[in-house]
């Protein structure tokens, strides 16, 4: 009965909504305005914070549980109407505002979507790449070989294995392994293999040298470029031919002069000289001594020409095959610069001149002139020079001076070690000869 | 008012409709929605063995016994029904599932359906093609070095070998963990590697491997004993 009744009226509404429009329209005022176009435009970017000014960028990685924040321009402004807009994550609704902040944690690869939809129901879409991952786990305790593993024959092909770990299960794994000869030997060591491998292990099959040490590293990324924090560092080194022996050393110096001469040599338990050479060390410089015959040796180290380093001995005993690493040999001056005074009668005291001269000597490298101090009493002086080991110092003060005065000179050497030394000047002239001038 | 005027344009929106749909019914002759009840849905294939169904990759063992059965949706038009298994267009056998026998011997090829042809009471028919993966799990040589009870001399130092072997008849590609004492190394492909910092002692070792298919053979632990050289002697 309803039905009846309404679907004429429909009908009838219907007509007289069409003639109403036909009536009021004036057709001919409705004219395109190509003047006044208005172009929409949308971007879409991830920030670093909420504010709109920041640079955005539009593919990002993260790892699981950081916070992203989505941000979007509209152009010319939001405040033009629209139907809706909203953002889309992997095809799923995320959030209805314009910026959304908001933690994520399923790793993989994830599109966003700003949707835009305008007055007129137009769609205008941007999109945004994430990705989340997380930081590859390289296992830096267990790995083969082991750490400082010996008496490998040279001709063995040997396997280097890894553990590493990813916590998504799902990345792609880049590995940087290099293999290299350990310092020590003459000139830049060799590096014999650094590539980029996609698996945990490596087998390199072109042997080694007799008594050589080698030093092996991995480090691990994922696809994301996201990179483990550990890094192994390992040795390991072959034996020698006729059960002979290796020594390898460090030679580390307290003087901040980059290089000086060490002289090693080495003894054997007959107290024969077997090797003698000079190392030139800056910090941590390595030395190897090969071959040698199994027993006991002592090994001793002396900075030429800088005596104040004095001598280092390390007594030692080497197997057959062993190529053993010492502990760094740390040679140390802790001898301060000596300071004496040109003129002085007993070393404390020195008749005025014009000119003041010391002596200012060092056995563990070069005085230099920015490192001494000069004070008369207790006020610092400039008018001082040095050169050739003596000390020049001219104070006009002490000109016209009837009292005794006291000079200080401070040094430094190269290790740090400070002397400080105080001279009395004794007066050239007496008061009554002062106030008389 | 407000209810009065949304009830009018109700009216008026549904008078439009009807008016619509009245148009479209004297043109169109729209069928009603099928009727599913009565028909299948689905049939799929799945692997049985080891009491363990694989619905995904139809893996199985040719070494052991397994099935092939057939999953329908519903699952009681099941029986109406009729299932002819071919391996390309030799007919095979019929039946819901098809047992599949293993392997006398390794270099046996048996003949494995890839086809299911299911036809229906009114004969009418569909084909399914399939693929069953006939792995063989990977395996590890009892051989190994070191052997059981060897006794190694060595300093904490020295490289200790491993070796072990591994075969796999479907020629996968094999990885490997290897297992000493309390440590676990992924070694890949490696079958050989030399590993220090034995203390004299009790050690013992064991390897896993698996394909990639999953499939694994796990040795036993080996157990060796680690000694170090007497004085003078060169390690």
């Amino acid at each position: 009965m309803m039905f009846k009744r309404t679907i004429p009226a429909a009908l009838v509404a219907t007509l007289c909504w069409i003639a109403a429009l036909c009536s009021c329209s004036q057709f001919d005022d409705v004219v395109f305005n190509e003047g006044t176009p208005q172009q929409l435009a949308i971007q879409a970017y991830f920030s670093k914070n909420l504010d709109s000014n920041t640079v955005g960028i539009k593919s990002d990685t993260i790892h699981p549980g950081d916070s992203i924040i989505l941000l979007t321009s509209v152009y010319p402004s939001k405040a033009i109407r629209s139907k809706e807009y909203y953002w889309t994550m992997d095809g799923n609704f995320y959030c209805f505002e314009y910026n959304c902040k908001r933690a994520e944690y399923k790793p993989g690869h994830h599109q966003f979507n700003f949707i835009f939809v305008d007055y007129f129901g137009d769609t205008l879409k941007d999109s945004l790449d994430l990705y989340i991952g997380s930081v590859p786990l390289l296992d830096k305790r267990n790995f083969i070989p082991a750490n400082n593993t010996q008496y490998f024959a040279p001709s063995d092909f040997i396997n280097f294995a890894w553990n590493v770990y990813d916590p998504d299960s799902m990345w792609d794994m880049s590995h940087h392994f290099v293999l290299k000869e350990a310092p020590g030997y003459y000139g830049n060591p060799k590096v014999l293999v650094d590539t980029i491998l996609h698996e945990a292990s490596f087998t390199y099959l072109k042997g080694f040298d007799n008594l050589g040490m080698y030093q092996w590293s991995v480090s691990v990324q994922n696809e994301l470029r996201q990179k483990a924090q550990d890094t192994i560092r390992s040795t390991f080194s072959t034996r020698g031919i006729r059960n002979e022996a290796a020594l390898f050393g460090f030679i580390n110096h307290s003087s901040s002069e980059q290089t000086l001469p060490f002289h090693l040599w080495l003894t054997n338990s007959d107290g024969y000289m077997v090797y003698d050479d000079t190392v030139f060390s800056t910090k941590g410089s390595a030395f190897v001594v090969k071959p040698l015959n199994p027993g006991k040796y002592t090994l001793y180290a002396m900075a030429q020409d800088y005596t104040d380093f004095g001598v280092d001995t390390t007594k030692f005993e080497i197997k057959a095959n062993q190529v053993l690493t010492l502990d760094t040999i740390e040679m140390k001056d802790t001898t301060p610069p000596r300071i004496t005074a040109i003129g002085s009668y007993d070393g404390e005291s020195l008749d005025y001149s014009d000119t003041l001269k010391f002596v200012i000597k060092d056995f563990g490298g070069k005085v230099l002139e920015k490192r001494i101090k000069v004070a008369l009493d207790a006020d610092n002086i400039s008018s001082f020079h040095f050169s050739n080991d003596t000390l020049f110092v001219s104070i006009s003060e002490l000109k016209n001076s009837w009292a005794t005065r006291i000079v200080s000179i401070t040094a430094y050497d190269y290790s740090s070690n400070k002397a400080k030394k105080s001279f009395k000047v004794l007066p050239s002239k007496t008061l009554p000869e002062v106030f008389s001038e | 008012m407000i209810f009065g005027s949304g009830k009018l344009f109700c009216l008026l929106d549904i008078g439009l409709t009807l008016a619509l749909g009245g148009v479209l019914g004297a043109c169109l002759d729209v069928p009603s929605e099928p009727d599913t009840s009565g028909k299948v849905q689905t049939v799929k294939v799945h692997a049985l063995q080891y009491d363990k169904i694989d619905s995904t990759a139809l893996k199985i063992n040719p070494n052991d016994p397994a099935t092939l059965i057939t999953a329908v949706s519903p699952s009681n038009k099941a029986n109406d029904l009729q299932y002819i298994w071919y391996n390309n267009d030799i007919p095979l056998g019929s039946g819901r599932s098809y047992d599949i026998l293993p392997n006398a011997s390794i270099n046996e090829t048996i003949l494995v359906p890839n086809t299911l042809v299911v036809i229906d009471k009114e004969n009418n028919s569909q084909t399914f093609t399939f693929t069953v993966v006939m792995n063989y799990a990977p395996q590890l040589d009892k051989t190994t070095i070191p052997s059981q009870g060897e006794t190694i001399v060595a300093e904490k130092n020295s490289p200790v070998q491993f070796q072990w072997k591994s075969t796999d008849s479907n020629d996968d590609i094999l990885t490997h963990i290897l297992e000493i004492d309390d440590n676990r190394y992924n070694v890949g492909n490696l079958t050989k590697v030399f590993q220090s910092g034995f203390d004299p002692g009790e050690h013992q070792f064991r390897v896993i491997v698996t394909d990639s298919y999953g499939d694994a053979d796990t040795l036993d632990w080996v157990h060796f004993k680690v000694t170090t050289p007497d004085a003078g002697d060169a390690p």
